[in-house]
């Protein structure tokens, strides 16, 4: 085999010259909630959670928001769980405000089909910058279809059910291989971002999805160790979801703490200190039933 | 992102939602889901500590026309419910804490009894320990 190595002599001139230059490197804009996230070319992030969880829905929010906020920003979805006119009523959802199953059923009021009109229209200018992959899903399908596309941000959801090769290694294995292969993707110069399942939690009790941690993505500790940065999607109370940042490879170990509207498909900042004492409604009548503790 | 009603929309931006921008519902209120079932109910134990504090200073306080003395006893019971909805604390502890004689709180907790802000789930014996309390933020008689 030919070594193939850099030297550091090589490599610290053309270093130092960068950071000379003072350009700071491509960093995607986004939103509150997700501001926080450091997405940029070459970055894998992993989203996990119990199914239900939210995964698809932060996920997409991530990616509309970035295609809307940056403007050479090209995006590739593959979700081989939901086509992709299920995930646009996703997306026109949260857009518009209107229900997701008045979406889904086709039972629009003339007021929820005017902010859908409106959220069509929104996503006109950055649709020609957004492409979902169609079966198969394999990851050279999306090695493919991101070479073709030019996309440099890409969301895989969710990461266990993509095949390699010819899918005939068990799961473990192709889960490494598949680690292997994203970060090949992150090399090229994509932003990666994944949603993962994870396993149960045993307890004395039986299992369940509580107390979940960077060991619980299901399948293969390849992903722990192959990801940049790795947030759960942990429920908190009333309608919040924190996305407990369980490794960050770059940055600091920063939680985000969210309300999830599921009905909207929204995840929006939780309050925090003292703001949470406005968001605990007060009693609205004498007589509340609030009981302390 | 900034959340605008369908009205702003129209009126400052040409019904255009601008690119740093999502549509809310026009009712200005957070929509909020309703918690499944399976949720345990520790999740909710925050907020609703915090809404049982914010009913108790917007009424609880006023309405039983409480004493600054009773009010204290109040708010450290209040810190000491646990998870069961009951709060298990010596008298003479929340006279140290609340800077009050054990007489005062004595009468405190009499007061707060009959004002229908504490009810006793369970009286304290010598050698049993403390009494066990329920704290109501608002007034509940009967």
């Amino acid at each position: 085999m030919t070594p193939n190595v850099t030297t550091g002599a090589d490599l610290l001139g053309s270093w130092f010259a960068e950071v000379e230059r003072g350009e700071p490197p491509v960093r995607f804009k986004l939103a509150e909630p997700f501001a926080g996230l450091d997405v940029r070319p070459g970055r894998l992030i992993l989203f996990g959670g119990a199914p239900g969880g939210g995964k698809t829905a932060a996920l997409l929010q991530v990616g509309i928001d970035l295609l809307r906020m940056n403007e050479a920003a090209r995006l590739l979805v593959a979700n081989v769980e939901m086509v992709p006119t299920l995930l646009v009523d996703r997306i026109v959802s949260r857009l518009s405000a209107v229900p997701l199953t008045a979406i889904i059923d086709r039972t629009l009021t003339p007021d929820e089909l005017e902010r859908v009109r409106a959220a069509v229209a929104a996503l006109a200018p950055v649709a020609g910058r957004l492409a979902f992959l169609n079966a198969p899903y394999s990851l050279e399908h999306v090695a493919a279809a991101g070479t073709d596309f030019a996309a440099d941000v890409m969301i895989l959801d969710y990461i266990q059910r993509f095949t390699v090769g010819d899918g005939s290694d068990d799961k473990r294995q192709q889960l490494e291989t598949a680690v292997t292969v994203l970060r090949r993707f992150c090399d090229a110069g994509a932003a990666v971002l994944v949603a993962a399942a994870v396993a149960r939690q045993k307890t004395a009790t039986g299992s369940t999805y509580r107390g979940l941690n960077l060991a619980s993505f299901r399948g293969s500790s390849e992903l722990e160790y192959g990801t940049d940065s790795a947030y759960l999607l942990v429920p908190a109370e009333g309608d919040g979801i924190t996305l407990q940042c369980e490794k960050n490879r770059f940055g600091a170990v920063d939680d985000i703490a969210t309300r999830f509207d599921a009905d909207r498909q929204t995840f929006t900042p939780a309050p925090a200190g003292l703001d949470a004492f406005d968001a605990a409604t007060p009693a609205a009548t004498k007589n509340s039933k609030s009981k302390g503790g | 992102m900034r959340r605008l009603t369908m009205n702003e929309v129209k009126e400052h931006h040409g019904g255009i939602l601008p690119p740093d921008a999502i549509l809310r519902p026009d009712v200005d209120e957070e929509p909020a889901r309703a918690a499944p079932p399976s949720k345990p109910k520790r999740r909710a134990a925050r907020s609703e500590r915090f809404a049982a504090l914010n009913a108790f200073v917007d009424f609880g306080i006023s309405d039983a026309a409480l004493t600054p003395a009773e009010a204290l006893v109040w708010l450290v019971l209040f810190r000491d419910v646990k998870g069961t909805g009951t709060a298990r604390t010596g008298q003479a502890d929340i006279a140290r804490r609340a800077g009050l004689s054990v007489r005062g709180v004595k009468l405190a907790l009499r007061k707060l009894k009959a004002k229908g802000m504490v009810q006793v789930v369970r009286r304290g014996q010598l050698n049993a320990g403390p009494s066990t309390y329920r704290v109501l933020p608002t007034r509940r008689m009967g």
